[in-house]
């Protein structure tokens, strides 16, 4: 009996994790830790230590995975965030005041935005 | 905001890009549109008032990246006070137009029925507007960028409201008894069958029961110039709004702004400056909130004027002159507000789809006594919306910004829940942060106030619930590379 209950709730999670699954087929917002150069306009060479991938995300799913990512990393790093949502974009040289974080620049591209922020306090 | 541009090889004039010839195509295809329509009779002009609001609305909108869901949402989120400040700039302009308008007697206002329903179809509608990314005309302009998620949102908003206000089942026994008995003594036609369907039950036994008033018109002085301006435009818009924004600069913007500038020991005049700065730290969004309200309110007047050019108090009596007589409600009127308004048109998509399914709800009402269920290319209001998303198209084009993107699985999901549940909502607190809030409270109507209280309510269970999602999610993740 007993084992009989164990199976049953282990199908159920498998069940309802795989059910999960079909979510994340194209993942959006991932953090991912990258280590590069970039040349930001009119600020110059900077070394970018996390990069987040907020393509095809609805807010406020950029703002929080900024929010998390920024309190992983040490101080005067910089993170890469790159967006597709206007809205988001609009938002975040204001987002950037409340984190304590410096907003370095927004640079356009086809089809995304990648904003660069700098952890400052 | 200051944005760089990645290349910097030499781009094609505005003028000749494929993104600005589209927005160009968009913006003659309305134009068209419109002279095609009052080819066909000249009266139409009183829809197409709608259409070119909604398209204004629409690119300004856009223009600002006017989220109206942001407005609450990242008070809690993430502590900024941008699209708050943005939302409060367009109540004020809104309601000191609104004031001219009711002054000039061109006033189309009706206030809502006060009481407990709005906080909690407003708290509905405030945790659905989290997981959706946008609030019903957000939804609106952001479809109008590409984004499917938004499709996927105004879909359920329509389908969800029109299932919402039409159907009938055991539910129907929930209503308290003192509704059912109130509903079935107004004595209403038998074919609308006001003690079936919940949402019958409760707009006949309960809503109407319910007082509706502005602030003027509870002290007897609705008719008055002091009335109006004293009562309704600066006690019930501005001296609410003054004391937000003291609010928001208080507790969101006071902090950072004194660190940034140095300041120890702030005088008066520094606590100004950092107000001023707080309202125009965000340009694009001051502008949108200025250029909203005021066109909010001219819409008002507008629409008006066409009324008495025409001798008609509803949209309704126009089509029937017209000849067009398909859709309309029992008293043969169709919804029509006459200011910006978003839930109830995409109810009647929603109920005129379904109507074309075979599922008739003309028996409730919602449709069949108040708004009827027009054919979508005669729905003035609905063209509004439209016009929302032409707008946003045409500037997001015009500014290269527009981009089909597709939803995942897991944003499409939270877009038809969150999307149901704004539905739901909307039509609980009669209508959303557009109908129920902006519109209400810049007209001297208080109930607009306790509607944005149960957004902000909705909004900060939403992303509390929002946050754990996304932390449960992401440790699933974790382990499963850890394996």
């Amino acid at each position: 009996m007993c084992l009989f209950f164990r199976v049953v709730r282990r199908g159920v999670r498998v069940q309802v994790t795989s059910w999960f699954d079909l979510f994340h087929d194209r993942p959006t917002g991932i953090a991912s830790l990258v280590i590069k150069d970039v040349d930001i306009p009119g600020f110059g060479v900077v070394q970018v230590v996390r990069s987040v991938d907020c393509l095809g995300a609805m807010c406020p799913r950029p703002q929080l995975l900024t929010m998390k990512v920024l309190g992983e990393i040490g101080l005067e790093g910089v993170i890469e965030v790159v967006l597709d949502n206007p809205t988001a974009v609009e938002g975040f040289p204001a987002l950037a005041q409340t984190l304590d974080c410096r907003h370095l620049a927004t640079v356009r591209e086809s089809g995304c935005w990648r904003v660069y922020l700098r952890k400052d306090l | 905001m200051n944005v760089a541009l990645a290349s910097t090889t030499t781009e094609a004039p505005w003028l000749f890009r494929k993104s600005s010839l589209q927005a160009i195509a968009v913006f003659l295809l309305v134009i068209i549109g419109s002279l095609w329509a009052l080819a066909q009779d000249t009266r139409f002009v009183y829809l197409l008032v709608y259409v070119w609001f909604g398209l204004a609305y629409g690119v300004l909108l856009q223009y600002g990246r006017f989220c109206m869901a942001s407005a609450v949402r990242d008070l809690f989120a993430v502590k900024v006070p941008r699209m708050a400040v943005g939302m409060m700039i367009a109540v004020a302009l809104y309601a000191i137009v609104a004031s001219a308008v009711t002054l000039a007697g061109f006033s189309t206002f009706h206030p809502n029925a006060m009481g407990w329903h709005i906080v909690i179809g407003a708290a509905i509608f405030g945790f659905g507007i989290v997981f959706t990314g946008g609030c019903a005309s957000g939804s609106l302009y952001k479809a109008g960028e590409g984004n499917m998620n938004s499709m996927l949102v105004i879909l359920a908003i329509s389908f969800s409201q029109a299932i919402f206000v039409s159907a009938n089942g055991w539910w129907d026994s929930l209503v308290p008894k003192s509704w059912m008995d109130s509903a079935a003594a107004k004595d209403m036609p038998a074919e609308l069958s006001v003690t079936q369907g919940w949402f019958d039950i409760f707009t006949a036994g309960h809503i109407w029961d319910l007082k509706g008033f502005t602030t003027a018109g509870a002290f007897g002085m609705a008719e008055t110039a002091t009335g109006i301006v004293l009562l309704n435009t600066i006690l019930t818009a501005i001296l609410p709004v003054a004391i937000i924004l003291v609010a928001l600069y208080a507790f969101y913007y006071r902090k950072g702004y004194l660190r940034r500038t140095s300041k120890t020991n702030p005088a008066l005049g520094d606590e100004i400056a950092g107000m001023w700065a707080m309202c125009t730290s965000s340009k694009n969004t001051a502008i949108a909130g200025i250029g909203l309200g005021i066109l909010a309110g001219l819409h008002m007047y507008v629409t008006g004027m066409l009324r008495e050019h025409y001798g008609i108090f509803n949209f309704g009596e126009l089509l029937v002159a017209m000849g067009y007589d398909n859709g309309l409600s029992i008293q043969s009127t169709v919804f029509d507000p006459g200011y910006w308004y978003i839930t109830t048109q995409e109810a009647q998509w929603g109920g005129w789809a379904m109507q074309k399914f075979g599922i008739d709800s003309m028996d409730s009402i919602f449709f069949g006594l108040d708004n009827g269920l027009p054919n979508p290319l005669l729905n003035a209001p609905g063209f509004m919306s439209i016009g929302i998303i032409l707008g946003a198209a045409v500037m997001a084009l015009a500014r290269r910004e527009f981009k089909w993107k597709l939803p995942s699985w897991e944003t499409a999901f939270f877009a038809i829940v969150g999307g149901t549940l704004m539905g739901i909502g909307a039509r609980l607190a009669m209508g959303c942060n557009i109908g129920a809030f902006f519109a209400t409270v810049t007209n001297g109507d208080p109930s607009g106030w306790v509607f944005l209280f149960g957004m902000v309510l909705g909004a900060y269970i939403g992303v509390k619930v929002f946050t754990w999602w996304l932390d449960w999610s992401s440790a699933r993740k974790s382990s499963e590379c850890g394996l």
